[in-house]
Formats: C-alpha cells, sequence, structure tokens
C-alpha cells in the first residue's frame, strides 16, 4: 500500500516535471531574447560661451543669466517647459532626484532650467511648476523673451530641430569650476547617473586644478 | 518506470494536470471583467479603482504618482501617442494594441518621414518590434514589468506601474474602446469640413475669407485628382498611402440673426452633413456659443478670426485661437500702464454697449483693481458716435487734462478715429485698441490713409507694420497664381493659414480619423507651418489653444503721423 502510494506519488512528479520542462525552456529562452534597448546618454566636451543675455525667474526677478550661471562653480543647465508631456516632466524629476547627492557638494551649486516656451511659461507658470515638482529652493526656472532663450539656445548648441520645440532632445549642461569645459550630456540621464558625473568631473577637477580639458570618457 | 508511467490512470491524476493547466493559466483567469469608466480615470487622471492616485516607478526609480501617471501623458487623448525630444510614443488605440504589430510604413509614415526628429528617434521608428496582440494577461507585464508580449524592454520613458489586477482589468476594457470608431465627417472619399458665417458681417471680409477658402479647397483637390491621374511621378509619393487620402468638401455653415439659437443651428447643420473639422469663420459678437458647440461634439474648431473668443479657456478643449482677442489688449495695457513714463493717475474709460467694449472694459477694471491700486478709474458707456463726442468734448471742457482715455468699440465701428480727431484731444494720452487702426490697412507695409492723433496708443498684438515675413511672399504668390486680388490682407492671409495647418495635421493622420488625433496633431504642427506673418510666431504645446500670446504698443509716427512706431517692445501679460 505504501510501496503503491510511493510510485504513484514519483509518477505524478515525473509526469509535471516533464510537462514543466517545456514552461521554464520557453521562458528562458523567451527571457534571454529580450532586446534590452534602453537608450544611453550621450556625453561629449565643449567649451560654450555663456550668453549675457537678461532672463526671468520664477518670482518674476530680472535675472543676467551669464553672472547667474558664474556665480557658482557647479552649475547644471537643462531645457524643458510646463506644458510637456513626454520628456520634461522626466527630465525635471531626474533632477530633483539628483539633489541630495549634490547638496553633498555644499551650497557650490547652482541648477537652472530654461523654459523652451518663454511665452506660454508666464513666471506664474514656473511657480505652478516649481510646486509641483518642488524645486523651488534648488532649481532656477528660467524664462524670457524669446530673442533671450534663443540666444540661450544657440550658445549650447541646443537650438531643437524644424523650429519646433516638440522636437527638442532632452539636454543636460554641467559645468564643475568655472574654469572647466561643459559636458554635454544627450539622453535622458537618471537622477544617480547625474550625480554621478558630477562626482567624477569634480574629482578631475580637483586632480587638474582647472587647467586641462577633461577627456572625454574619463 | 516507463511501464509504471504508461499506465498512469488519467482518472487519478486528473487532479493534477488540472491543477498544472491552472497553475500555468493562472495569469488570464485572475483577470475578470474591467470597467470601462473607472479604466478611462485611471488612463486620463492615473487614479486607480480604490480612489487612490496610481504608482509607477520612471527612470532611475523616479516616483511618479497620479496626473504624473496617467497614460494621457504621453500616449494623449487618442491613444496615439507621438513624437517628442527625439522619444516616438507608439500608439495604443483598440486597433493597435489588440492586434499582432503589423509592418505597416503608414502607420509610421508620420514619425518616420515627416518630422524633424533626431537620429535616436530616426532608429526607433524603423524598429519592427513584432509582437502578437496584447492579451489583459500581457498588458499587465507591459505596465509591470515593462516589456511586450514578445519580451522587448520598453524605452526608459515608460514608466513601471504597481497596478492591481482589477486596475489593469480596468484599464484593458477602456483601451479595448480607445479610438475605435472613426470620428463622423469622414466617407471613403470626401472629408467633410465646415466654416461658420453669421449676418452682419463686412461683405468684403466674408468674401475675403470664404474666396480664399474656396481657392484652397480647389488647388488641394486639383493636386489630388493629379496625383492620382501620375501616380508613378516621384511627386505623387502620397498615391503610396492612397487608402488615406480624401478630397476635401467645404460646407458653409451661414447662422441668421438670432444668437440665442446659434447653438440649433449648428446641430442642424452637423445632422445634415457631419464635418470632420471647422476652419475659420466670422461672427458678429462672442464666439463662446460655437465655441461652446465645437466642445461639447468634441469638434476641432480652428482659428476663427475673432475679437471675443471663448473666455477662461486657455487649455484644453477643441477651439484653437490665434490670440486671446480683446482681453489679450486689455492685458497688454495694463501691464504697458505698469511700466509707462508720466502714466496719468486717472483715466477715463469709455466703451460701447456691445461685447466689444464690455469685456475688455471690465478685464482692465479687474486688472487695474489687482495690479494698480494707486489708479483711479472711471467707466462709462456711450450709445453712439455723437454721445462719444459730447463725453470726450466735457472731459476737455472740464480741464480733465491728467486723465487718460481708454476706447473699446466694436470693429464694425468706423467712427471712432473721426469722432478724436474732431474734438482734437492733444494733451491727454489716447489709449485704442489695434482693430480701429489695423482695418484701414489694406496691406501692413502700406502707410495709413490718414493722419493719427499724437497722442494715440495703439495695443497691437499682430507683426510690426513693415516686418519683413518670408513665408508671406509664399502666400502672397499662392494667391495670385489663383487669380485672388488682396483685398484684405489680414483675413486672407489667416483663413490661408487656417487651411494650411489642416492640411499639414490632416496628412499626418493617414486613414486614422479620430478628431482628438487631428487636435494633437494642431498642436504639434502649428510651428512648422508656413507662418503669412499676420502675427510674429506661433507657438502650442499639448493643451495649450491660444498661439500667439503678447503684443506691442505702438504710436503714430512723430512727423507723419500716418505709420507707426513702437512705444512698447513685444509684451508677453
Amino acid at each position: 500500500m505504501f510501496l503503491k502510494g510511493y510510485l504513484m506519488l514519483k509518477n505524478s512528479l515525473t509526469f509535471v516535471g516533464i510537462l514543466l520542462v517545456p514552461f521554464f525552456v520557453m521562458e528562458y529562452v523567451q527571457a534571454g531574447e529580450r532586446t534590452v534597448n534602453q537608450l544611453e546618454y550621450n556625453r561629449s566636451i565643449h567649451f560654450y560661451r555663456i550668453p549675457d543675455v537678461r532672463l526671468v525667474d520664477a518670482q518674476e526677478r530680472e535675472i543676467n543669466f551669464a553672472a547667474e550661471v558664474e556665480r557658482e562653480d557647479i552649475a547644471i543647465i537643462s531645457f524643458a517647459f510646463t506644458s510637456c508631456t513626454g520628456t520634461c516632466p522626466v527630465i525635471t524629476a531626474n533632477l530633483v532626484q539628483a539633489l541630495p547627492e549634490l547638496r553633498k557638494a555644499g551650497d557650490r551649486y547652482r541648477i537652472f532650467l530654461v523654459s523652451l516656451d518663454p511665452e506660454h511659461d508666464t513666471p506664474a507658470r514656473l511657480r505652478e511648476y516649481e510646486e509641483r515638482f518642488n524645486t523651488r529652493n534648488d532649481i532656477t526656472l528660467l524664462t524670457g523673451n524669446r530673442n533671450a532663450i534663443h540666444s540661450v539656445l544657440r550658445a549650447y548648441n541646443a537650438v531643437y530641430p524644424g523650429s519646433n520645440k516638440m522636437n527638442h532632445q532632452p539636454l543636460t549642461f554641467i559645468r564643475t569650476a568655472k574654469s572647466s569645459p561643459w559636458i554635454r550630456l544627450e539622453g535622458l540621464v537618471s537622477g544617480s547617473n547625474l550625480a554621478r558625473e558630477v562626482r567624477t568631473a569634480l574629482k578631475h577637477t580637483s586632480r587638474t586644478n582647472h587647467t586641462s580639458l577633461p577627456s572625454a570618457a574619463y | 518506470m516507463y511501464e509504471s508511467f504508461i499506465f498512469i490512470k488519467k482518472k487519478q491524476h486528473a487532479w493534477l494536470i488540472t491543477s498544472l493547466l491552472l497553475f500555468l493559466s493562472q495569469s488570464v483567469w485572475a483577470f475578470l471583467e474591467g470597467d470601462m469608466a473607472e479604466g478611462k480615470r485611471l488612463y486620463e487622471h492615473g487614479i486607480g479603482h480604490n480612489g487612490k492616485p496610481v504608482k509607477a516607478f520612471g527612470q532611475g526609480g523616479v516616483i511618479f504618482q497620479g496626473e504624473d501617471a496617467t497614460c494621457l501623458r504621453c500616449h494623449r487623448r487618442s491613444g496615439f501617442g507621438g513624437s517628442e525630444g527625439g522619444y516616438y510614443v507608439p500608439p495604443i488605440s483598440s486597433k493597435f494594441i489588440y492586434e499582432p504589430s503589423r509592418r505597416d510604413r503608414n502607420d509610421r509614415f508620420r514619425a518616420a518621414f515627416l518630422e524633424a526628429q533626431n537620429i535616436q528617434h530616426w532608429v526607433r521608428v524603423r524598429m519592427p518590434r513584432m509582437r502578437p496582440a496584447y492579451t489583459t494577461s500581457t498588458l499587465a507585464n507591459a505596465l509591470r514589468d515593462g516589456h511586450n508580449p514578445s519580451g522587448t524592454v520598453f524605452d526608459q520613458l515608460m514608466p513601471r506601474y504597481q497596478l492591481d489586477d482589477k486596475d489593469v482589468a480596468n484599464l484593458a476594457a477602456y483601451l479595448s474602446t480607445l479610438s475605435k470608431e472613426t470620428s463622423p465627417g469622414v466617407d471613403d472619399h470626401y472629408l467633410h469640413i465646415a466654416t461658420v458665417i453669421s449676418p452682419e458681417i463686412d461683405p468684403d471680409a466674408r468674401d475675403a475669407m470664404l474666396e480664399t477658402m474656396k481657392a484652397y479647397v480647389n488647388w488641394y483637390n486639383e493636386r489630388l485628382y493629379s496625383d492620382i491621374a501620375h501616380e508613378s511621378s516621384a511627386r505623387a509619393y502620397g498615391m503610396d498611402v492612397r487608402s488615406s487620402t480624401r478630397l476635401w468638401r467645404l460646407h458653409i455653415w451661414e447662422l441668421d440673426n438670432q444668437q440665442e439659437t446659434w447653438r440649433t443651428q449648428l446641430e442642424h447643420f452637423q445632422r445634415k452633413q457631419p464635418v470632420f473639422a471647422m476652419v475659420n469663420g466670422l461672427t458678429n459678437g462672442s464666439w463662446a456659443p460655437i465655441a461652446g458647440f465645437c466642445d461639447d461634439m468634441k469638434l476641432p474648431c480652428l482659428f476663427p478670426l475673432t475679437e471675443l473668443p471663448q473666455n477662461s479657456r486657455e487649455s484644453g478643449g477643441y477651439n484653437f485661437y490665434y490670440t486671446r482677442g480683446l482681453e489679450l489688449e486689455a492685458d497688454i495695457l495694463s501691464a504697458y500702464l505698469d511700466k509707462m513714463q508720466n502714466r496719468p493717475d486717472q483715466f477715463v474709460q469709455l466703451h460701447d454697449s456691445s461685447h466689444y467694449g464690455i469685456e475688455p472694459a471690465s478685464r482692465l477694471v479687474d486688472n487695474l483693481t489687482t495690479r494698480h491700486a494707486g489708479v483711479k478709474m472711471q467707466t462709462r458707456a456711450y450709445a453712439n458716435e455723437q454721445e462719444l463726442e459730447s463725453i470726450l468734448i466735457d472731459l476737455q471742457e472740464n480741464n480733465e487734462t491728467e486723465s487718460g482715455i481708454i476706447i473699446w468699440s466694436s470693429p464694425e465701428d468706423d467712427s471712432i478715429l473721426g469722432v478724436l480727431q474732431r474734438t482734437g484731444i492733444k494733451r491727454q494720452p489716447l489709449f485704442v485698441p489695434a482693430h480701429m487702426v489695423r482695418k484701414l490697412m489694406v496691406h501692413s507695409r502700406d502707410d495709413l490713409p490718414i493722419s493719427l492723433p499724437g497722442n494715440l496708443h495703439i495695443t497691437w498684438p499682430f507683426s510690426l507694420p513693415q516686418t519683413y515675413q518670408a513665408d508671406a511672399y509664399r502666400v502672397r504668390g499662392w494667391m495670385r497664381s489663383r487669380g485672388l486680388s488682396i483685398k484684405d490682407e489680414k483675413i486672407q492671409m489667416l483663413s490661408y493659414y487656417g487651411m494650411n495647418v489642416l492640411r499639414d495635421s490632416t496628412r499626418h493622420l493617414f486613414e486614422h480619423f479620430y478628431r482628438d488625433y487631428l487636435v494633437e496633431r494642431i498642436e504639434h504642427e502649428v510651428e512648422s507651418s508656413p507662418n503669412p506673418g499676420i502675427y510674429p510666431s506661433f507657438s502650442l504645446g499639448p493643451e495649450q489653444r491660444v498661439m500667439s500670446k503678447g503684443g506691442y504698443v505702438l504710436k503714430p509716427d512723430e512727423v507723419t503721423r500716418k505709420s507707426l512706431n513702437v512705444a512698447a517692445d513685444w509684451i508677453v501679460p
């Protein structure tokens, strides 16, 4: 009786095992064939002349863009617009995500998010955007007249294709010392990657004492 | 072993097989019928079946919740997605996700060939990414784990959602209905469009708009006939997508004097022959009744030629406007007064009894109350030209030389500048809206036929007179070659632009004739379509509905008084 039960259980398990083999094989093959096509961002090093234009922040204060960027060693610049639904919320959320890491550098950093749609993005709309992403004390949102914004875009080689802002690319620019060149990141850069880029650039800057061009690949 | 295996009695092991099948099909039976309304709420507002915001993880673990995690943000209301920032957002409407993916280049023709995107976008669009039709189970995997039924992992822009089975089932139920039925106004041969005209419109303005629109439709249809007749011609690449081409048929919806019945009249027209979109349009008075009709019918309504667009509707809905009209001019004026040198401390605001008078006057009072508490404003209505003249004479005789004078009137009233000349007010600054001066100019380059008072300030939401606009030459050339003389440059240019944006936007639809999709394409196209230059630039974005957002303040040239100079550069209030 006991033997019969044992054989039955053994046979059953074998049968189930045989049936499960193709299932696991299929899962394994499928997983192995999955195409991981997450796009990495591209990085390159450039010297840009910061445009001497007047922009307006969310508190309706007029600022000189070049002077503000030059105020601190670490400057991060990105572009977005408040009604953008796809990439801009991700760009902004990534900047916010990088903040805890950036704060470790003390208060030596400034982050600027420049509007690509300045006539729609009035200071009032920028304030709404600040509240939505809780950026008020850490990220300076900027708008201004069309020509001033276009000067910034031209200076950073960030003019969107087809004269249509809907074609804009996600771009982030990092500079870790006033005499350093800019690191240009093309694509969506996660908060942790952004913090890592700043960290690595800072190490490089302190090592080279701001005098040489960092390599594109460290 | 082998023998014992052969002799397993089916009856004894049926439970095991059943259990196994149930285990393997767990993901199938776990999903019950979803609730479409709750799925729509999740799609559009990011609210789950339990009434709480849904949560999703984006790139690098960034958390998005509720309104920031809606499907609508990227895939849009139509479910057709789009292209933004170099990223291609694929369509997820019912005909796409519940069918195996197909290698139909027409579906991606727009993204692949008609957009100035970067190389990353071009590569992505050309990836075939073949997959079977989604089921609720594979949809759950896509939403939670970020891969399609073939195992292809989604781009980092697509968040990974924390959704329970009920939310997935609800969303699946909604997606199965999304953009399923083609919108009314399109048949196998024609795409029907309408324009609206009300009585008491200046016959020249009416002719200017209608002649341009008719010429455009004729030109468009003739080109299509020509393409069909020469399919092998390189120019006729559109014939590769023959199934998506439609001849245009223009319907002119003439309303009567009874404004309170306009809604009924529009419904009657729409029942008689549904249209896919409404373009241009001239009405006397507020556009609000027509805007309400378009919103309720979900009928895209492109660029009515109105000074009184629907109030308080800068975002969302189905009506697109060039500007906010006289409301914008009142806002420009209050921003100008904010920084004006030698600004008077008090103002007298005079307006007629039409909406063109009452609405901007009321807006300006509100603005000054909130922004310039110290400025005194007296607002008075006048009934006719004689009353306006006597009020102005009184103001002069009572030595109220310190008051600024603001006048709002109907564009149909041609008498205001004449009254100002007769009364000879010289010392008080005068403020008037653009339409009083603009209509004197057949061409924006021409000098004015009359001399304007030197103390006149004109709010000017248009391009500066004599501004060079390359695309204007192209449009004038098009008109000349169609035999259209320029009678009213502003109306003709803008009528052309409205039709041109409709062409550019519908060209991107291919056979997907859905009105919500058209709205999304219009948002995308206005910056790319050639601007004939009446306004300096156009810009829209998702859910934006007003294309030009600012204006100048102009003053007559001090010597000639027949041309205009800039008193304040472009103001975006």
